[in-house]
């Protein structure tokens, strides 16, 4: 079910739909999105394909705040979008071979019994990474967010 | 192959070609890690780095002793190895474990670069063992995240495969807590093994090393 809420925002599962721990992909707008609910019951959105190599990222496992590819196990930030695994390990040559790792991260808020995501990903700079913690605890929306 | 071997399973439930796919990441995985522990083992060096060097060499050892485990188990379901190791190293389940900066990840020799640094390894910092350990601890981590996975996949389905990939989960997991006690991240809990690269959970599936002492 795709419901716009206003401010952009399109409902897409009820709450009770995502249990902790679980992930479903869904369609918003013209994306694919993965909605999942981490273990502390916060609700976050991201694209479904690895930014490594495009393995489905509902396929792989949650654990604490990223989520681990099942390919490959590399590991994203799911509220940030970083890389976690491996790039904080590898030295600086491979680095900077791979350093385009990002996985983009939608806008999504839960309220009223329903998870609205926004079906255009944040752009991936620190500041939206900032605006996106923001806007998890606020759940307010805002025009201003994308350039 | 074992025929009925495959069909059990594929009456189980599971998806057998999804389940070779994640067996043979898994020996990738073990054999380049093999490869790179080699590495990390000969850089171990110094007074710390000498203190290590016994455990990163049960650690390699064991490596390689899951890949010879898990092999058997690959060509049983109807599943084989990549006929290009270069392919096979693309699939493994983890990524490479390199050698850190600090013991010479910055100027070493480079696939394809052509160069070579003899004698231009940067002198050893004091980050290096750290930053050794870091490799070793967040490598061993992947493996256990890979056999947690293939356990759950296979759980009450493919008992063979399941009771193999435990084994080998309770190795990984030892070795993980070798290496994190290493960085002082919690007390330990572990002894020495008796003899290097001892594997005393997945000794008793590699069957055609019975009779060796």
């Amino acid at each position: 079910m795709e419901q716009s809420t206003g401010g952009g925002y399109l409902n897409v599962l009820a709450s009770g739909d995502l249990e902790p721990g679980q992930m479903r992909e869904i369609s918003a707008g013209t994306h694919r999105i993965v909605v999942g609910r981490l273990y502390d019951g916060t609700v976050v959105a991201f694209a479904p394909s690895c930014p490594h190599e495009a393995a489905p990222l509902v396929q792989g496992t949650i654990r604490g705040g990223s989520i681990d590819c099942s390919r490959h196990h590399y590991m994203f930030d799911v509220r940030t979008g970083e890389n976690t695994f491996p790039l904080p390990i590898y030295p600086a040559w491979k680095r900077a071979q791979v350093s385009d790792l990002r996985l983009p991260i939608f806008p999504v808020i839960e309220r009223d019994g329903w998870i609205a995501v926004e079906p255009e990903p944040y752009q991936g700079r620190v500041d939206d990474d900032q605006e996106n913690t923001e806007l998890k605890d606020s759940e307010q929306t805002s025009s201003s967010r994308r350039d | 192959m074992g025929k009925v071997a495959r069909q059990v399973v594929e009456e189980a439930g599971l998806n057998v070609d999804e389940l070779i796919d994640k067996l043979v990441a898994a020996a990738g995985a073990e054999f380049t890690t093999f490869y790179y522990y080699t590495i990390l083992r000969v850089n171990s060096i110094g007074h710390e780095g000498e203190g290590m060097k016994e455990i990163i060499e049960d650690a390699r050892i064991e490596d390689r002793n899951h890949f010879e485990a898990l092999v058997p188990r690959i060509y049983e379901l109807g599943g084989k190895l990549p006929d290009d190791i270069r392919t096979f190293a693309d699939r493994a389940g983890c990524p490479d474990a390199y050698l850190p900066d600090t013991l010479g990840g910055v100027t070493a020799e480079r696939r394809g670069s052509g160069q070579t640094a003899f004698g231009a390894y940067p002198a050893a910092q004091d980050t290096a063992i750290q930053d050794l350990l870091t490799i070793l601890v967040e490598a061993e981590r992947c493996a256990v995240r890979t056999y947690t996975d293939i356990c759950n996949y296979t759980f009450g389905k493919d008992h063979r495969t399941y009771e193999l990939s435990l084994a080998i989960l309770n190795e990984e997991i030892e070795h993980e807590s070798w290496f994190s006690e290493f960085l002082n991240e919690g007390p330990s809990g572990h002894f020495r093994r008796g003899a290097p690269g001892e594997s005393p959970h997945v000794r008793r599936f590699m069957t055609a090393d019975i009779g060796k002492s």
